[in-house]
């Protein structure tokens, strides 16, 4: 049997000082809603479940199918995108949403998710492809070389991993699982790999691997089943042959 | 203090090494050396004393065993300081293991405080006839004796899910069913350890084992079944 109405909980922030509020709101139940559906309504008609005029709710999104990351926000506790969480698939009581915790709020459900974007500078996540003349095609990969990078190479940072990383908070100066996991894909790759040491020394330091705790939540938390501890693993073997090496090779 | 990110590199690896060698290695002998309990006062005594004439003994202590749990200790304080557990959000199997292994760690800092001083250097063990007899003693107290069975399993705990970290950190194992399994032998040290431990300290209070026993054990010491012939 179908339900008549969707009940939501919304956490609201006006502004990155301000303080947060919860506000709830009922909406007429259509089929195949999703919670960025529910949000666009509210959108239509800003209008608490008691009948207060408030703001239209704020949020980010953007490809609307689980590709650029940047609808991610706690759908009923949860790190997810709230455009593939589909509402009748959330069970029957009303549906929570809260911005991400991890990172500063902008407004409502919107957070700043540029620590990330940092964090993927500072381990040069890319390939320097560009020179004074033109360099040629690249060397290719095996399709086994190709099927693992693949799986590394559709991280969207959505920030899930990051959200409920225990290692990456306030009080640690930890980059985060998503960077982290980018080294592994640019390393293995057969132009990225000139630059593996330098990556590889930026994720030795404070911040870096070296601070995973492996919980291993971010592998749960994934929407794109990035191998992330896998990486870690592999990752781990590298500096240490690295550490090795600058130890007893200088 | 400001180190540099190959110290901080240098540093985190030889914390994880320390966990392993010496500190754990030093757990399986203290265990397996309790477990004379279990053969008697006399057994436990003598070997006790074997110990006790090691040459160097006290290079070895301090340098093999002192320092090395010292150092894991504050670098083991420092890292539980940056940790923000969530099981209460996202209660998975391992991330309980992460916040045990913490947890451990805080406990085994008090613990192994408490008894250093109360086996190691109080007064009225360094000059006591049999340590068998003083143990037996100690541990009579139920409220002791619960904090050493605490203590014990924090101890093969840490040691056997450490192991887990350990083999990740290094890179020994890097694929999802190398990390498992290194999980379960984790889990199974853990277990094997736990059952060592407390079946000493309960060898303390007078439980006898002798079976499993090699047939002529007997003729090759003096020592060894002095506590199995009763
Ligand atoms: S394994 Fe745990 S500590 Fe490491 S990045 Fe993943 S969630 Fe964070
Ligand atoms: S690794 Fe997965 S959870 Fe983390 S940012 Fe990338 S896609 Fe999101
Ligand atoms: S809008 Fe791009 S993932 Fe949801």
């Amino acid at each position: 049997m179908a339900r008549k109405t969707i009940a939501l909980r919304i956490k609201r922030q006006d502004s990155p000082t301000s303080r947060s509020r919860w506000e709830e709101f009922s909406l007429p139940w259509q089929a195949n809603m999703n919670v960025v559906s529910c949000l666009m309504e509210i959108r239509k008609h800003p209008v608490t479940r008691d009948g207060h005029a408030t703001t239209p709710v704020h949020w980010e999104a953007s490809c609307l199918e689980e590709v650029c990351g940047s609808c991610t926000m706690l759908v009923n506790g949860k790190p997810r995108q709230s455009c593939t969480a589909l509402i009748d698939s959330l069970g029957d009581g009303p549906v929570t949403l809260e911005p991400l915790t991890k990172f500063p709020v902008v407004r409502d459900l919107q957070v700043d998710r540029s620590p990330m974007f940092d964090a993927l500078k500072r381990v040069k996540a890319w390939i320097p492809i560009d020179g004074s003349y033109d360099l040629g095609p690249g060397p290719r990969l095996s399709p086994a070389e190709q099927e693992v990078s693949y799986a590394f190479s559709r991280c969207m940072t959505c920030g899930c991993c990051m959200e409920v990383c225990p290692q990456y908070n306030d009080k640690s100066d930890f980059m985060g699982p998503a960077p982290i996991a980018q080294v592994r894909l640019f390393n293995s790759h057969p132009t990225g790999r000139m630059n593996a040491r330098e990556r590889l020394e930026e994720i030795m330091g404070k911040g870096g691997l070296v601070d995973c705790g492996n919980a291993q939540l971010c592998v749960e938390a994934c929407p794109k089943d990035i191998p992330l501890t896998e990486a870690f693993g592999e990752l781990g073997r590298q500096t240490t042959l690295l550490w090795l090496q600058q130890l007893f090779g200088r | 203090m400001k180190v540099s990110d190959r110290t901080y590199f240098t540093l985190k690896r030889l914390h994880s090494l320390t966990g392993v060698v010496p500190v754990g290695l030093f757990l399986l002998e203290h265990l397996f050396t309790n477990a004379r309990a279990l053969q008697g006062p006399e057994a436990f005594d003598q070997a006790a004393a074997d110990l006790a004439r090691l040459p160097f003994v006290v290079l070895i202590e301090a340098f093999g065993i002192w320092l090395p749990i010292l150092f894991h200790m504050v670098l083991g304080i420092l890292i539980a300081t940056t940790a923000q557990a969530n099981v209460g959000k996202h209660g998975y199997a391992r991330n309980w293991q992460y916040l045990l292994q913490r947890a451990s760690g805080i406990l085994l800092v008090f613990y192994l405080l408490y008894h250093t001083w109360a086996l190691r250097f109080a007064g009225g063990y360094l000059t006591s006839s049999s340590p068998y007899q003083y143990v037996n003693e100690h541990l009579a107290n139920p409220a002791v004796m619960a904090f050493y069975v605490l203590g014990t399993l924090a101890a093969c705990y840490h040691f056997g899910n450490g192991l887990f970290g350990f083999a990740i950190h290094w890179g020994i194992a890097t694929g999802r069913g190398a990390q498992n399994a290194a999980a379960r032998l984790g889990l199974l040290v853990f277990l094997a350890l736990s059952a060592l431990g407390l079946a000493a300290l309960l060898g303390f209070r007078g439980l006898r084992l002798d079976f499993l026993q090699k047939p002529h054990a007997q003729e090759h010491g003096t020592v060894v079944l002095s506590g199995a012939s009763r």
